[in-house]
């Protein structure tokens, strides 16, 4: 049968941001994969050394348009490692509370991707409704839907009163029974689980040799989580699970995604309920000291690796961000191997990509 | 955790004196990450695989370019329950170090975005072309100070 080689993007229907694909078919059977990136590529890093500490702040939330406030943080951390300043408890639980909620978001708005991508259409319309709360919280705490701009070196700029902390509760409480509905629905709908078992593969072997991070890993079966592992506060101080499953496929991604959904829930109600009193940001000095920092956090794609190299001057010498989202693009050819055209979209949607977190 | 990690940091170290007799590894610490041992460009691959066979430290979390006092360094960031980060300085003007690909499939994209952004030559990679730039693309290594001073263009 003769080869054919059908493109998709860099601007394709089924992408949301521009990335291209050249998938070589033999009738249905996906026998090869390309891939090109870099359309998005701003050159965040290199800006960086030409602007403030503070002003990099508001240059790196905008590295990702769905985990914006996780870029800020893991920076302002490496920042905060390098003068050697400690953030008030009350400020790493703010933080702590947005970085949940935007976990909350990006897993909502990828349950509805998938199911859009595999013409379901009812739960995408459900979770985007229902993430809409989500959106409204972060928008009352910091004003942004997205870009949240809540982080400053040292702490937040954002305060909660108490009876605002009341409010946001009752949020909560209407939101897990929505998560709760939507969670039954994708585990026990049938044709859910008939789009999207036993494609995408990748075994824990392929997972620790391409270095995955995230829900991707431990769909396949890699007990990783940063915020658990690399002992942060406030999550030493907070119960959650962190879910694993062990197929490697796009179903166990779904699993995994969705309770981490109800998990993160769980951790933002914690942070509500034990918010300590007190200033939610700490006095710094004016000079950030000659040194390097390293900050990995847990975005909701999995670890984000900052690092940080001060000369003593007003604006970092060096900053490198890596994103999760380049560890799962590498293995794309591998999950694409042996499935259908027609499962390429189920297969691209699961692995959550986010573009312009990889291209910077 | 203190305690665990220098004794991580050190038994590489001991190891690696035992594979590279003539080099004397510095070992330090970095804000928030647990060690840093600093190893020649030709005993990257001994450390690997110290890494990857006695530690079973396997997860390259990145591959970081940095022109540290005028000299190019690599510092390769791994990850397994702690942290730690092999540092090579890069000889001028080679600027080539050993691939990590055939160990470590993982390093393959961070390699391509070290050797168009720093124009480092990465021995023995399969497919050593840009990432990120486009096909078009004219001049040097964008990231490269000296470049960046003789276009004297500002991202200002």
């Amino acid at each position: 049968m003769s080869k054919t080689i059908v493109p998709i993007g860099p601007q394709h229907p089924l992408l949301k941001e521009p990335v291209a694909f050249q998938i070589t078919v033999e009738g249905e059977q996906v026998i090869d994969s390309a891939m090109r990136m870099g359309y998005v590529h701003r050159g965040i890093e290199r800006l960086c050394e030409e602007r403030t500490y503070v002003q990099d702040i508001h240059l790196l939330e905008r590295v990702c348009g769905i985990c914006s406030h996780v870029h800020a943080t893991t920076y302002c951390r490496a920042v905060e490692a390098l003068i050697g300043v400690e953030v008030p408890l009350r400020g790493v639980y703010l933080r702590a509370l947005l970085c949940e909620l935007e976990r909350i978001h990006s897993h909502l708005l990828w349950l509805g991707v998938l199911a859009r991508n595999i013409g379901f259409d009812t739960i995408f319309m459900y979770a985007w409704r229902d993430r809409e709360i989500v959106l409204d919280i972060m928008e009352d705490l910091s004003g942004g839907r997205v870009s949240h701009a809540a982080n400053v070196i040292g702490g937040v700029r954002v305060d909660l009163t108490e009876a605002r902390r009341e409010e946001i509760l009752g949020e909560l409480t209407f939101l897990d029974g929505q998560v709760a509905r939507l969670l039954n629905v994708v585990e026990q709908e049938q044709s859910l689980r008939a789009r999207t078992r036993d494609i995408g593969l990748l075994t824990l072997e392929q997972v620790r040799q391409y270095c995955v991070v995230g829900p991707v890993a431990r769909a396949s079966g890699l007990d990783v989580d940063f915020r658990r592992d690399s002992l942060q506060v406030p999550y030493d101080r907070l119960t959650f699970e962190v879910p694993v499953h062990d197929a490697g496929d796009v179903w166990a991604r779904t699993l995994v995604r969705s309770q981490e959904t109800v998990e993160s829930l769980r951790l933002c109600r914690q942070i509500l309920e034990d918010l300590p009193e007190g200033p939610t940001s700490a006095r710094v000095p004016r000079r950030v000291k000659a040194g390097q920092a390293i900050a990995r956090a847990e975005a909701p794609r999995g670890e984000v690796f900052y690092y940080v190299r001060s000369d003593g001057s007003d604006s970092p010498a060096r900053v490198k961000v890596r994103t999760p989202t380049l560890t799962s693009l590498i293995t794309l050819p591998v999950q694409l191997q042996e499935i259908t055209m027609a499962d390429v979209s189920v297969v691209l949607s699961g692995v959550d990509l986010c573009i312009a977190c990889a291209d910077r | 955790m203190t305690t665990n990690d220098e004794r991580i940091a050190e038994s590489v170290a001991v190891a690696l004196r035992e594979v590279l007799p003539d080099w004397e590894p510095t070992v330090s610490t970095m804000p928030m990450d647990d060690a840093w041992v600093s190893v020649p460009v030709d005993g990257l691959i001994p450390a690997l695989e110290v890494l990857l066979g006695r530690f079973d430290i396997r997860h390259l979390s990145a591959i970081t370019a940095d022109e540290i006092d005028g000299v190019l360094v690599l510092l390769y960031h791994f990850w397994e329950g702690e942290g730690i980060t092999l540092r090579v300085d890069l000889q001028e003007p080679e600027r080539r170090i050993p691939t990590l690909v055939s160990f470590l499939p993982g390093a393959d994209f961070y390699e391509r975005e070290v050797f168009e952004m720093y124009g480092v030559t990465f021995d023995g990679h399969p497919d050593l072309r840009p990432l990120l730039l486009p096909d078009d693309w004219e001049g040097g290594p964008p990231m490269r100070r000296s470049a960046i001073e003789e276009t004297g263009e500002s991202g200002r």
